[in-house]
């Protein structure tokens, strides 16, 4: 009687814990359902580049993702360049929005294909990615919020979302978050950049 | 005795899924560890600008990327003056029909944003997004089939927005030495 009782609380213990691995795996494959690409598609990708790679030597760092935004460009570029010394060692996507268009369903597709490129064929290792306040692309811009606050809070949590999008997507890349700032004084912009932990 | 019984387990197994997770992350470079960076630029009123003329379309690739904010900022002289989208392969996905329509509504919306009446384009030689200088066969094939790509993208985008002024520029690595230097070549 008392090892029928031992056996039956050790069941108990593994059916939760595999209740819990399912739920998760489930979650998972859930929110990547849609972007994993065909097996076909992936073989015909091989061989399409599989000459490409014998040619290369030498590859890049880092894969800066940020806005397109005009009043940013060249802060953002001084940011990467110089302040985090990636100059001639990144590729530079720059897309309307910045993150935004990964969360978006419509487009995670193509971004995510982007993203893939930047991956396979110049083996990235880092990911930095770069919010920005007033963007009117991804947010309709600052007055869509009614504080700063309020904006801050929603683009950092945007940008946390998809920092675990991507680490499930490609769980050996560093992530790092970034969100810029700027106010105009004395016939001076002064542009802030703050790293999102 | 089963209660710990079962609290061993739960723990041993919980270390293995913790040590698992942590083996996944393989990569040994050191954190970037950059915070509150702040950028001063001082503005001249006279130059002083709300709005941007300039849409800039690039390809993402690292060998080129430094070369093309150099270019745009000192070359062509339009230091914050335009709005930089950077996909890979630049007008790639332009020119496929599959994603035509996405990249259209994204450059659509810098466009009707900003009062775009000006766009520059530029592509460059040993692309990723086509498969690299080996998939086509000769540098003169390669040569092309990029300047037709661009040709047909001006066209698509002289099409829907009449207006526009379309530049188009493409770019090779020449090696000088020991330096590599970036070429830019002007589309007619």
């Amino acid at each position: 009687m008392k090892n029928i009782t031992k056996i039956i609380k050790i069941l108990g213990v593994v059916v939760v814990l595999l209740f819990f691995v399912t739920v998760s795996f489930a979650a998972v494959q859930a929110s990547l359902a849609s972007e994993e690409p065909s097996e076909n598609r992936d073989t015909s990708r091989t061989g399409k580049y599989s000459r490409f790679f014998d040619e290369k030597t030498r590859w890049c760092d880092a894969l800066v993702i940020t806005c397109n935004d005009f009043r940013f460009t060249s802060a953002t570029q001084e940011f990467v360049n110089e302040r985090l010394g990636l100059k001639g060692n990144c590729d530079y996507l720059s897309i309307p929005g910045s993150i935004r268009n990964l969360l978006d369903s419509n487009t995670r597709d193509i971004v995510l294909k982007n993203f893939g490129i930047s991956m396979r064929l110049h083996h990235v290792k880092r990911l930095i990615i770069i919010g920005h306040q007033d963007c009117s692309i991804g947010y309709g811009g600052s007055t869509n919020f009614s504080e700063p606050a309020d904006e801050y809070t929603t683009i950092c949590a945007d940008l946390k979302k998809a920092r675990r999008l991507l680490r499930l997507r490609f769980p050996h890349l560093k992530v790092y978050l970034y969100y810029g700032t700027v106010f105009f004084k004395d016939h001076q912009h002064i542009y802030n950049f703050k790293q999102i932990l | 005795m089963g209660k710990n019984r079962g609290i061993t387990c739960f723990t041993l197994v919980l270390c293995l899924i913790i040590f698992a997770g942590c083996a996944m992350n393989k990569s040994n470079l050191p954190d970037l560890l950059v915070d509150n960076q702040q950028i001063i630029t001082t503005v001249n009123d006279a130059t002083l600008r709300s709005d941007c003329d300039t849409l800039f379309i690039t390809c993402i690739d690292y060998r080129f990327a430094a070369a093309n904010q150099d270019f745009v900022n000192e070359t062509l002289k339009l230091k914050d003056n335009y709005d930089h989208i950077s996909i890979p392969g630049s007008i790639c996905n332009l020119v496929n029909p599959e994603t035509q329509d996405l990249v259209f509504s994204k450059f659509a919306s810098s466009v009707n944003l900003h009062l775009i009446n000006r766009v520059v384009v530029i592509s460059h030689k040993d692309c990723g997004a086509y498969g690299g200088s080996v998939s086509f066969g000769s540098e003169l094939c390669e040569y092309e089939t990029i300047c037709n790509d661009l040709k047909k993208a001006r066209a698509l985008l002289i099409e829907k927005y009449p207006p526009l002024e379309v530049t188009l520029f493409l770019e090779s690595l020449q090696q000088d030495g020991d330096t590599t230097k970036v070429h830019f070549e002007k589309i007619p």
